[in-house]
């Protein structure tokens, strides 16, 4: 029999789990290029809602955990060959099409799209944990150091318990189809913005009426068969993978960054008084579990 | 998109063919065969010069020429392993075309041929006097009215380049129209898109030139470029 035992209810255990899972920030940037094109994003995120379950089976399951994009920004880059003045026939050959040709004249160049989507809020559908204590040593403590010397300066051995995920699953991002306006228009603006100031009016006209319907000339470059949001949900889903890239720093901020309960050992019993050391007790043989009604922390002493 | 849209598309309005630019492309067939010595000029000044084989064992029908290339420095020309930089050896067939266009610049090159046996019966060859057979090809990108003339038989005809419309698709020039020009320019008007070729076939000795007389600025109050009742719309819940 275990000598100590410490238990908390379904209730303190959600809110013990709150405090984790606000605590959760991630941020990161990439970038790569992709035949055509070439792409980059800058995310932050942070987690909020949710609701929690404690099973009998002793597994931990949370579901519905909003992330909350508070970055999401991704900018496409693209060469644009559409400023084509176009080759023509000068002397036909009657049996191969043409002898000789006008040659043409091709007029682009490299412009970037600024997508800002930040604001977006997509889901952890599902979390499936179990309790996993760990021991930790203080980086910061000397080898010459008592326990009494570690806690003196502050840096005393913990035994921490994490929430140890065994399954994340994040929803890809639903990217809204009005993406599609707010890219036209970013490209038009970039368009419009590389003209030179001699460009005379006659000739942006023509240049516009050779490019034709801008999100035709972007599905052409791109290569985008469907619509432009799923290329978009595609490109970051996968392409760029942050969805594995969110459950990965999810998994691995609850099992290892931040504990959902820790304590010192050994564990203080009496503060120091009257001259006196203070009094603490070695903990040994941790485990965590939980039930539908409370989650158990049993322990020796010695 | 600067380094690629060249001004002079935009700023050169009309054609000469005694100045070749980027709009415009002087074709000619040789005829004979021999070795041929060509010289780039712009203006009196000696640009560049290029040595052409015409060979009846060859199969090259069309000879691109770029007298940009040519006259520009030997550090920016492809062949950078040529034994006289800027001194160039083509190749074509006697029943091929010689292509002479500019492909970036400012250009107003006119081209000088002469065989290097220099027989005396066999005349040089200048694009400032274009010959029977010859094709001077070009673009006319300003909307407006252009007279066509041949400035060695006062000739003359008129074209009318329309103003280009935005569209359901991409707008793409018809195929090309053609004009004959000798002693008279036949047909004596042409109707043109804009950017759409204009091959003029030389009937009798001419220098074409074709100067703006008349420009069409379009529709005072331009539409949008952008596609009809197009509007901003911002992400749900998120301000613009």
């Amino acid at each position: 029999m275990s000598h100590v035992t410490i238990a908390a209810s379904s209730n303190a255990f959600v809110q013990l789990f709150n405090a984790v899972r606000s605590h959760f920030h991630f941020s990161k940037s990439d970038s790569g290029t992709f035949g055509p094109f070439s792409a980059s994003y800058a995310i932050a995120v942070h987690l909020e809602n949710g609701s929690l379950a404690l099973n009998d089976d002793n597994t931990i399951e949370v579901k519905h955990v909003k992330i909350v994009w508070d970055t999401l920004k991704v900018e496409v880059c693209f060469n644009l060959p559409g400023f084509s003045i176009p080759s023509f026939c000068i002397v036909p050959d009657p049996w191969n099409g043409c002898l000789v040709g006008f040659p043409g004249i091709t007029i682009g160049g490299p412009i970037c799209a600024p997508l800002d989507l930040s604001g977006l809020v997509s889901e952890v559908s599902d979390l499936k944990a179990r309790l996993v204590p760990t021991y930790y040593v203080d980086p910061a403590r000397q080898p010459s150091w008592s326990d009494l010397d570690a806690e003196f300066n502050g840096h005393p051995n913990k035994w921490r318990i994490f929430i140890d995920p065994v399954l994340v699953h994040v929803d890809p991002i639903d990217v809204p189809a009005t993406v599609a306006n707010i890219l036209e228009n970013l490209v038009r603006d970039a368009i419009n913005n590389m003209f030179p100031s001699w460009v005379p009016g006659w000739a942006k006209d023509l240049i516009w009426a050779l490019i034709g319907p801008i999100l035709d000339l972007v599905k052409s470059i791109l290569g985008i068969v469907g619509s432009i949001e799923d290329w978009l949900s595609d490109l970051l889903n996968s392409v760029f993978d942050l969805l594995g890239i969110i459950e990965t720093a999810i998994a691995d901020y609850f099992a290892a960054q931040y504990p959902i309960y820790e304590f010192e050992d050994p564990y203080p019993v009496l503060e120091a008084s009257g001259g006196l050391i203070p009094v603490k007790i070695p903990i040994r043989n941790l485990t965590a579990t939980v039930n539908s009604k409370e989650m158990v922390v049993l322990a020796d002493v010695g | 998109m600067n380094n690629l849209l060249d001004r002079n598309l935009f700023t050169q309005i009309g054609l000469d063919s005694g100045a070749v630019t980027m709009l415009g492309s002087v074709v000619h067939r040789f005829g004979e065969p021999g070795e041929y010595r060509g010289t780039v000029r712009s203006g009196d000044r000696l640009q560049a010069t290029f040595y052409i084989s015409v060979d009846p064992t060859c199969a090259v029908a069309e000879l691109l020429i770029d007298l940009a290339k040519l006259t520009a420095p030997p550090s920016a020309q492809d062949d950078c392993c040529s034994e006289e930089p800027g001194k160039q050896r083509l190749i074509v067939h006697p029943r091929g075309y010689a292509v002479f266009h500019v492909s970036s610049g400012a250009g107003g090159y006119h081209v000088n041929i002469r065989r290097a046996d220099e027989k005396r019966e066999v005349r040089a060859y200048d694009t400032r006097t274009l010959q029977p057979e010859d094709i001077f090809a070009g673009v006319l990108l300003r909307p407006g009215t252009y007279t066509i003339r041949n400035l060695l038989s006062h000739a003359a005809a008129e074209a009318i380049v329309s103003y280009p419309v935005s569209g359901e698709t991409a707008y793409r020039p018809p195929a090309p129209m053609s004009v004959e020009v000798g002693d008279t320019i036949e047909p004596r008007r042409v109707e043109l898109r804009p950017a759409q070729g204009l091959n003029m076939h030389v009937k009798a000795p001419a220098r074409i030139k074709i100067e703006l007389t008349k420009p069409d600025d379009g529709p005072t109050k331009r539409p949008a470029a952008g596609r009809p009742g197009l509007q901003r719309h911002g992400l749900p819940g998120k301000k613009e």
